[in-house]
């Protein structure tokens, strides 16, 4: 095991006394959206990285990696949620089950479900599914890495990441925030 | 206004912002932890951190995630002086919490929300500003307009949610006021009842007379426009109402 991604402060006061070799990552549900919050897990539970929540804009980002004491992991690609994770308690408003209580939002049991002639949208994701965002993420990647300051994105990349997702719409979120 | 209430002989709390994001909102975080006037409500990890450099005492409020006595113990060695159950949290967790906090000796006062609309989200759009499509940054404080949020509606017609700028909240009025003796049992030191535009006046007027056994728990304040709730309590949906 390389590191455990934890968001609770009594299991990272667990995993730090009990497993200090373990290297520990803040989970985007730690709610860490500040230089500041990110030094109080850093100080009190000695994470090595952390995932910043999808709320902040890339220049937010910028500021926030200016001055963090430890690494940042950005969510890229898949689902966005509109709220501040970690402290959101629409699901369990509705349902009784959240992320925080039952690690699951929206659960499978509160959903009424539709067949449609395109079949069941699966919550979970397919080894397929996995195989191919990591497959482009990774020739992005190495392609920057390669040529940087010429980066520009393949149209194929593209193709095959919109083809992956939920009625072909994506959207860069929080990050681009024209909206502000 | 602080001060004001302070002379009146209110206990009054600084309480810090929930979803910090800028510079600008660390520089203000930071000035209400550069004083010792107030006590300080710390809600996200960035105020904790900010109070703990500078020796300061705190609270935490009902955003911080405190689901176990091994953070309030982390907390508390640190200048934790009391703090907020979680709003989707209930009478079984809170019990349990207050005891094992008991047998290890320590006495930290807890607060339940006990009123008013649930904060039960929040996210960095302004949902106000986007409903008359402004930019958020010039937005021109529409929210004054809707001093109690938008009522949002599901296609079933139900009242599910208020928008509040960045915030959401519940449809349903939270109403603990007949758990009350519930929570004198369990030692809960502190309610808390959220304000709203009209008859708050009434609301604690009302709860203070409970509070003093001068009327029962069981007959309840008449106030209209949102129907009351009270799941989480009873670890329930929190839109729920149960019957006690």
């Amino acid at each position: 095991m390389d590191a455990i991604i934890l968001a609770d402060m009594g299991l990272l006061d667990y995993a730090a006394n009990k497993y200090p070799e373990t290297p520990r990552h803040l989970s985007v549900q730690g709610s860490a959206t500040s230089h500041e919050a990110l030094s109080f897990y850093k100080d009190n539970f000695d994470i090595r990285r952390a995932v910043l929540p999808r709320v902040l804009s890339i220049d937010q980002v910028r500021s926030v990696a200016k001055q963090s004491p430890v690494e940042l992991e950005v969510l890229a690609f898949g689902s966005l949620c509109i709220m501040a994770e970690g402290r959101c308690y629409l699901s369990s408003y509705l349902t009784d089950e959240s992320p925080n209580t039952r690690g699951a939002c929206s659960p499978a049991k509160a959903v009424r479900w539709q067949e449609t002639p395109q079949g069941l949208e699966s919550r979970q994701r397919s080894p397929a599914y996995i195989a191919d965002v990591a497959r482009t993420w990774r020739q992005a990647l190495d392609r920057l890495d390669a040529t940087p300051g010429m980066f520009s994105v393949e149209s194929q990349w593209n193709n095959t990441l919109a083809g992956l997702s939920e009625g072909g719409l994506t959207t860069i979120g929080a990050y681009h925030r024209k909206w502000k | 206004m602080a001060r004001d209430l302070k002379a009146c002989g209110k206990n009054v709390v600084l309480s810090t912002l929930t979803l910090i994001e800028s510079e600008a909102d660390l520089r203000r975080l930071r000035r209400f932890c550069e004083q010792d006037e107030f006590l300080v409500e710390a809600n996200d990890q960035s105020a904790l951190q900010v109070a703990i450099r500078n020796k300061i005492p705190f609270v935490t409020g009902p955003s911080m995630n405190i689901y176990n006595t091994a953070t309030l113990k982390i907390l508390t060695r640190q200048g934790l002086q009391g703090w907020n159950l979680p709003v989707e949290l209930g009478k079984e967790t809170l019990e349990q919490l207050i005891n094992e906090l008991k047998a290890e000796g320590l006495d930290l006062p807890a607060e339940v929300f006990s009123w008013g609309f649930l904060p039960l989200a929040w996210s960095s759009r302004c949902f106000t500003a986007r409903h008359y499509n402004l930019p958020k940054d010039n937005c021109e404080f529409r929210c004054l307009e809707h001093p109690d949020g938008m009522e949002l509606r599901s296609r079933e017609s139900q009242e599910l949610f208020r928008l509040n700028g960045i915030s959401t909240l519940s449809g349903s009025r939270c109403d603990l006021m007949r758990e009350l003796p519930d929570m004198e049992r369990m030692g809960v030191s502190t309610l808390r009842l959220s304000p709203e535009h009209q008859g708050m006046d009434e609301v604690v007027k009302r709860f203070d007379q409970v509070r003093r056994g001068e009327v029962p728990a069981t007959d309840p304040l008449q106030l209209v426009e949102a129907p009351p709730c009270n799941g989480y309590w009873y670890s329930r949906p929190g839109m729920d109402l149960v019957a006690s």
